[in-house]
């Protein structure tokens, strides 16, 4: 059987975690150099709103080391015959290979396919998700792996991004940098192509953010002639939009599938306090 | 005058030749579309000559061992022609070199059992004409080495015509651009003068752009370039500064009513990818070297002639080099090693590279520059805009001249006019600047702040102009003002320092500024109202007034800003 283990970069609904076993490291996360560990999504966000400036690091090659190896323990006998490691755009973070050197390193004792998104949070939960479904079914790793690569190349990640100075300091904004410093109240949006953070346009309020994203779901669910699209809502410290937006595009579109999630912490150092965002998977067709 | 050379002048020149070519390599691959369009001749060469100029050993086996590929082989046996004719000289003159050179191209022509005019070959054949002719009289190097490489430009930019692959991709032949190459290094290598370096997006990127032709879904005329809308903006930019001959071949076109309507320019271009595109007959590129004393080379020829193309079968004393494009590499290899001991096997999946060459790679994609010039009258307007990564013309109503200004780089202009009375000039300015922009009609400040914030770097300035156009409907204009003299609007009288509210085509007068904002809020319906505040509103009040609306509009949003502009005490956009 084929285990998913991904990092906390991965935005993933809290049932399938549980449901598929999939196996999710925790990213470093410091205030200062206070390292934080346990600490819940509000906390943070508390804590950032106060104005402390977090960071975060890559995740160690040990832990990873460590991780694959108690992988293949655990699983009974040949329970587990291969892992797939799904991870963040290495433009994004370190961790996609320092993942490559701990599959490496231990080749000979545990088979390790290590897999990289191109995006994080919600897109990067898409692909994870989806992956510990067909893992689940029984599917050999060619499989999910190719399953892995399509969702990789429909799903399509909105986020909105009232305060991009989060981004900014982080020096992750690349070309999204195009969208700061306005005098103007505007809610920048970003999505990724290719591994890195393209602006994606601004709204003045969040209705007009909402119909972008409608406008987008529909050119990309009549692009891959899609009869289902597959949501993952998220947000960092609003639920209330997230929301709002999922009722719009139940009502919109042929939604089978759609869960709102408190985005992770280690997401959260960068987008700050009042992002949210939406990812969403074109299937059929 | 230099009228005489030695051997090791002779190697200094062709480093200078080396030199050349290898620093046009580039160029030159992205020209190779025949025999095979795999992107190499410009690799190739250089990788001959290289071999060539090596220390040790001596120079004709050198390049022989180096070959690599048709244009390779080719241009090893020129220097083997060319070296064996001199080879026994101690220095040579004028009419040494002509007769050499008409030695190599004759070596280089029999190497090749079908020869096709429009290449490399008749490049040389020109340039050895030219040699034969003016070395009777011409004793000076320079002069001669001058003349030549003019007739061998005259010849290249000659090969489309002879070669109708060239011509439908829209190049001049690879090989012969590279021989150019290497005459014109050994030119400057006698005597300095001013080598231009072509520079040529890669033939992925050209390719993108032809696509991108091919795709316009419009059935209009076209009655100039610009009417090719912002799909040409893309060729435009892109167009490569040095020759492109399709770019040439398709703006005469137009300008001679040849091409007339987009379906016929899509014709043309989809008739350019076919031909980089087309599928190719014997996928490999195979090489080897056979070792062994007096080798039947008619009889290896004959023997693997049936298995492929593009065959090149030459010989020093010592070694054979084979050359072919085959689908059956082992068999090659197995007809070779009958005639001697093999070796330095070599081969390649042309598909393969052809695949790669026409492929756009990532960070190929074409970047359209963008600029959104955008007019506002204020200093707060035009901070704003500032921070939101358009250029500002402070300015209500700007003269052609002044938009003209603006437009100076090669770039993609859009330009906000923001008040109805500066469209004309923009689209004037537009017309005059030759360069590639569109106005997009924002007649008020609040449509053209709308236009702006629809703006996104990112998109195409097809999907960045549609959607700019969409934001204008979006937003509506209420702006207060104090009358500047006395006039009659309908059944509305206003006095010269009235305050007015002026929506659309409805002026009303109003007792004070307060009651003005108020019905004009009320009357403009929307979500959310921004309000720029003039030059002569102190902040305090403006402030003042915008605690009043949300306290009076609860369920409306309002953002005010410093607008600074002049006569309007209020400008309010409403969405």
């Amino acid at each position: 059987m084929v285990k998913i283990v991904t990092d906390d970069a991965s935005d993933i609904p809290e049932y399938a975690i549980k449901k598929y076993n999939i196996t999710i490291l925790k990213h470093p996360l410091y205030f200062g150099d206070e390292e934080v560990t346990g600490i819940s999504p509000d906390q943070f966000y508390k804590r950032l709103e106060k104005g402390e400036m977090p960071r975060t690091t890559l995740l160690p090659t040990g832990i990873l080391v460590n991780t694959y190896l108690a992988c293949r323990q655990t699983g009974k006998k040949l329970d587990t015959d291969t892992i797939l490691s799904i991870h963040l755009s290495s433009k994004m973070s370190g961790t996609y290979n320092s993942a490559l050197t701990a599959a490496e390193m231990i080749h000979d004792k545990v088979k390790v396919e290590v897999f990289e998104t191109g995006l994080t949070t919600l897109g990067q939960g898409m692909i994870a998700l989806e992956s510990a479904t067909e893992a689940f079914a029984g599917q050999d790793i060619k499989s999910v792996k190719s399953k892995a690569e399509e969702v990789r190349s429909k799903v399509k990640m909105i986020l909105a991004i009232p305060n991009l100075n989060f981004l900014h300091k982080s020096g992750r904004l690349g070309k999204g940098k195009a969208l700061l410093g306005s005098m103007m109240r505007i809610i920048p949006m970003v999505t990724f192509i290719d591994g890195e953070i393209i602006p994606f346009g601004r709204g003045r309020t969040t209705s007009q953010v909402i119909s972008k994203i409608k406008d987008e779901m529909r050119k990309d669910l009549a692009k891959f002639k899609a009869e289902r699209v597959k949501v993952l809502l998220g947000y960092t410290t609003d639920k209330r939009i997230c929301k709002e937006l999922e009722e719009v595009i139940r009502n919109e579109f042929p939604v089978s599938e759609s869960h709102i999630i408190q985005m992770n912490s280690v997401v959260g150092v960068y987008l700050g306090p009042g992002a949210w965002g939406i990812s969403y998977y074109p299937i059929g067709g | 005058m230099i009228d005489k050379i030695d051997s090791k002048m002779f190697r200094n020149l062709l480093k200078g030749g080396y030199g050349r070519l290898s620093s046009q390599k580039e160029w030159v691959n992205n020209l190779n579309v025949f025999p095979v369009p795999d992107g190499d001749t410009g690799s190739n060469m250089t990788q001959t000559l290289k071999g060539a100029l090596s220390e040790e050993g001596d120079i004709i086996e050198n390049s022989l061992l180096a070959a690599r590929g048709n244009s390779g082989i080719i241009l090893s046996q020129f220097l083997y022609g060319f070296i064996d004719a001199v080879n026994h000289k101690e220095q040579i003159d004028t009419r040494d070199f002509a007769l050499a050179i008409k030695a190599g191209e004759k070596s280089a022509r029999n190497a090749i059992r079908n020869p096709v005019e429009g290449t490399i070959i008749t490049v040389m054949r020109e340039a050895s004409r030219c040699a034969i002719q003016r070395s009777r009289r011409e004793k000076d190097f320079i002069r001669l080495l001058e003349n030549i490489v003019k007739i061998a430009n005259i010849t290249l930019e000659k090969t489309p015509e002879m070669l109708p692959v060239l011509k439908d991709a829209g190049v001049v032949d690879a090989g012969g651009q590279g021989f150019l190459y290497i005459l014109e290094g050994t030119l400057h290598s006698l005597k300095e003068f001013d080598l231009k370096n072509d520079i040529v997006p890669p033939i992925s990127k050209r390719l993108h752009i032809w696509k991108t032709l091919a795709s316009i879904e419009s059935v209009y005329r076209i009655r100039n370039i610009f009417d090719i809308g912002n799909h040409m903006v893309k060729i435009w930019q892109n167009r490569p500064t040095g020759m492109d001959l399709a770019w040439e071949r398709v703006l005469s076109l137009i300008k001679r009513r040849r091409i007339k309507t987009i379906p016929a320019l899509k014709q043309f271009a989809r008739r350019l990818i076919s031909v980089w595109e087309r599928k190719i007959e014997y996928q490999y590129d195979v090489e080897c070297l056979v070792r062994g004393e007096n080798i039947q080379k008619q009889s290896l020829e004959e023997e693997i002639a049936s298995f492929g193309d593009s065959i090149l079968v030459v010989n020093s004393p010592s070694i054979t080099k084979v050359h072919i494009h085959t689908n059956e590499p082992e068999r090659i290899f197995e007809i070779c090693s009958r005639y001697g001991e093999l070796d330095d096997r070599f081969v390649e999946d042309m598909e393969e590279q052809q695949l790669d060459f026409i492929t756009a790679k990532k960070g190929l994609e074409i970047e359209i520059h963008q600029k959104v010039i955008i007019i506002f009258p204020g200093n707060g307007l035009c901070e704003i805009a500032k921070s939101l990564g358009a250029e500002v013309i402070n300015s209500s109503n700007p003269s052609t001249k002044e938009v003209l200004e603006y437009l100076k780089s090669e770039e993609f202009y859009f330009i906000l006019p923001a008040n109805g009375d500066a469209i004309p000039a923009s689209e004037q300015a537009v017309k005059c600047s030759k360069k590639s922009g569109v106005v997009i009609p924002a007649k008020t400040i609040p449509e053209g702040m709308s236009a702006l914030l629809a703006y996104n770097p990112e998109l195409e300035p097809e999907e960045n102009e549609k959607n700019m156009r969409e934001a204008i409907k979006g937003v509506k204009t209420g702006k207060v003002a104090t009358s500047a003299r006395n006039a009659q609007f309908g059944d509305q009288k206003v006095n010269k320092g009235n305050i007015i509210s002026i929506f659309r085509k409805d002026i009303r007068v109003h007792k004070n500024i307060k009651e003005a904002v108020f019905k004009l809020v009320e009357k403009m319906e929307g979500e959310i109202f921004t309000i720029y505040y003039g030059i002569d509103v102190k902040k305090d009040n403006a402030e003042a007034l915008l605690q009043e609306l949300k306290n009076k509009f609860s369920d409306k949003d309002f953002d005010l800003y410093f607008g600074g502009q002049p006569y309007y005490q209020y400008i309010i956009s409403a969405e």
